[in-house]
């Protein structure tokens, strides 16, 4: 302790560096301290999980970003310590993610994907909020959603696609306002499959069918638990663009102002209704399938609570909290459906021409994606599904040759 | 904690011995030094023993360091090792937080010697000083706190940075 140049201050502010006269002694410092950390990470690996269990996704890649040394250390996608160091921030950092990722993509696709601006990765347009689908690993607007995917009574009757096949399909589980599971499936990872199937030999397919058959089991296992959590980070708007987290912070207190209601009669009555839509949805466990739906729903409920005086406190209570709700720390726990649909959250987010449009953030932009090879594959148009399951049919002659002929 | 060499431990509180690299003589009460397992477990070994451990791992400076942390911490339950279910680097409480206000060559000093001294609750107060001298800063910012010098080549650069591109502007 005798020798250290102490400086109480270096854990606040970097900037202000250990008073030091002359050169020389500078320089052995630094080199000290330059082994030290080396040292460090080289020798002690546990050391070094140890200190990045602390750190959230987002300061590993800034750590990543520092040196090679850091960036071997944190890029293996296969690495079990690598693994082990992303799983950890992941588990304590993202609160709704604490399921493991979907087969085959690593820690790090996944964090990049729970972290992924909100736009839509199919279009390009950042300026859309877009949902992540993780079976088919993707992350898509509404309409992109709608142009993708094809609905299963669609490839059932209409198609008359095989049943051997539809088992192995992996869908995306929607529920609708009845409660009744639908079922989507993503038109470029259908044919991606159908592709493949055509392609083997017919000894080659029964071991496809049972391989496709296991990843469908993993995936279907865990699908309703992602979509539960996606939507609570939905609701919760846990994935704001950087354009809405500064729009946030600057016109928060005007906004609760102009939401205020203009005794508008049509507001009023929409207000009286939604909330208890809302609820119900809620408590039907329902994701609203179209944005739209979802937006007014929001609105109306946003306005509703407005006029009762819980808003203003709440609005204080955000103020206070502010850093709870910047995106460092969003990753906040949902203890209940109930705490997760906060009124001022729904009104500080979206949905106005007017803000948006300012928007200095270019529409399109080449990002680097890690799904798009998936994304970009190929024309994966409806027809030629539906062409490629004529030929299917064909193929499997057993359930089909009766169907076929209906179906040409 | 006394430095030197007081031989006498009649008081009822039973003291153990333990050496600096440097070969200084640190006398400490039984219960502090037995914060640190692998002292606990040596202790457990040799039984009652009026040698001193020799630490050649740790120097005199830092053992002083660790004494201290571990006096302030003698009343204290540590809970087991495999309890981390909440694992936030922002409840670090006063003493604590004061305790680390080292510079960085006495705080990876610290982590070495926790580490090798095994004391759990030291090594993760240490690590989270460490993790919160991260925490938020641009790679740059983080290269100039730990003077690091950036290695990569341009092209690996810009590489590693597409790779990452998903968290810019955060």
């Amino acid at each position: 302790m005798d020798n250290m140049h102490f400086d109480p201050r270096i854990t606040i502010d970097e900037s202000e560096e250990p008073p030091i006269t002359i050169k020389s002694v500078e320089k052995k410092e630094q080199k000290k301290r330059e082994f030290l950390v080396l040292d460090l990470i080289k020798n002690r690996i546990e050391i070094f999980t140890n200190i990045c269990s602390h750190l959230e996704p987002l300061n590993l890649v800034s750590l990543r970003l520092t040196c090679k040394e850091f960036n071997d250390l944190l890029k293996s996608p296969i690495d079990s310590i690598t693994q082990q160091i992303w799983k950890q921030s992941r588990v304590t950092f993202c609160k709704f993610y604490q399921l493991p990722p979907p087969l085959g993509i690593s820690e790090q696709t996944y964090v990049s994907m729970i972290y992924s601006e909100n736009g839509c990765q199919v279009c390009g347009d950042l300026s859309k909020s877009a949902t992540i689908y993780w079976n088919p690993l993707v992350i898509c607007c509404t309409s992109c959603f709608n142009k993708n995917t094809i609905s299963e009574r669609t490839i059932r009757y209409e198609w008359d696609f095989p049943e051997s096949i539809i088992k192995i399909l992996i869908p995306i589980t929607l529920k609708d306002l009845f409660g009744d599971y639908l079922r989507y499936y993503w038109i470029p990872s259908v044919s991606q499959q159908i592709d493949e199937f055509i392609n083997l030999e017919p000894a080659e397919e029964k071991p496809w069918l049972k391989s496709k058959s296991i990843q469908y089991q993993y995936a279907i296992s865990t699908s309703l638990e992602r979509e539960y959590w996606e939507r609570c980070r939905y609701i919760k708007r846990y994935r704001p663009t950087t354009a809405e987290t500064k729009k946030r912070k600057s016109i928060k207190g005007k906004e609760v102002e102009r939401l205020q209601p203009q005794n508008n009669q049509n507001q009023q009555v929409e207000a009286s209704i939604y909330p208890t839509y809302f609820e119900w949805l809620v408590q039907l466990d329902i994701l609203p399938i179209f944005e739209n739906e979802y937006k007014n729903a929001l609105k109306a409920a946003s306005a509703y609570y407005e006029s009762q005086t819980e808003i203003k406190q709440e609005v204080d209570k955000v103020n206070k909290h502010e850093e709870l709700y910047s995106v460092e720390n969003s990753c906040v726990v949902v203890d209940q459906l109930d705490d997760c649909f906060s009124p001022t959250e729904t009104i500080l987010g979206d949905s106005d021409p007017e803000d948006t449009a300012p928007s200095p953030r270019p529409t399109k932009k080449a990002r680097y994606n890690p799904l798009e090879e998936r994304t970009n594959s190929p024309q994966h148009t409806p027809q030629r599904i539906k062409n490629l399951g004529y030929s299917l049919r064909a193929r499997t002659p057993t359930k089909s040759s009766s169907s076929s002929l209906n179906g040409l | 904690m006394a430095t030197g060499s007081t031989s006498t431990n009649i008081s009822e509180l039973k003291k153990i011995k333990l050496t600096s690299s440097e070969g200084t003589e640190f006398v400490v009460d039984k219960d502090v030094g037995e914060k640190s397992i692998l002292l606990k477990n040596m202790l457990e070994d040799v039984g009652e023993n009026d040698m001193a451990i020799p630490l050649p791992n740790v120097t005199g400076p830092i053992l002083t360091k660790v004494i201290e942390y571990c006096t302030h911490h003698r009343d204290d339950f540590f809970i087991s090792q495999d309890d981390d279910n909440k694992k936030t680097s922002d409840d670090i409480d006063e003493w604590d937080s004061e305790f680390c206000k080292v510079d960085q060559g006495t705080l990876f000093e610290l982590i070495l010697a926790a580490n090798y001294l095994d004391i759990k609750p030291l090594l993760d107060l240490t690590c989270k000083t460490v993790a919160n001298m991260i925490k938020g800063k641009s790679p740059e910012e983080i290269r100039k706190t730990f003077n690091i010098a950036n290695d990569f080549t341009p092209e690996e650069e810009i590489q590693v940075k597409r790779e990452n591109e998903w968290c810019e502007e955060r």
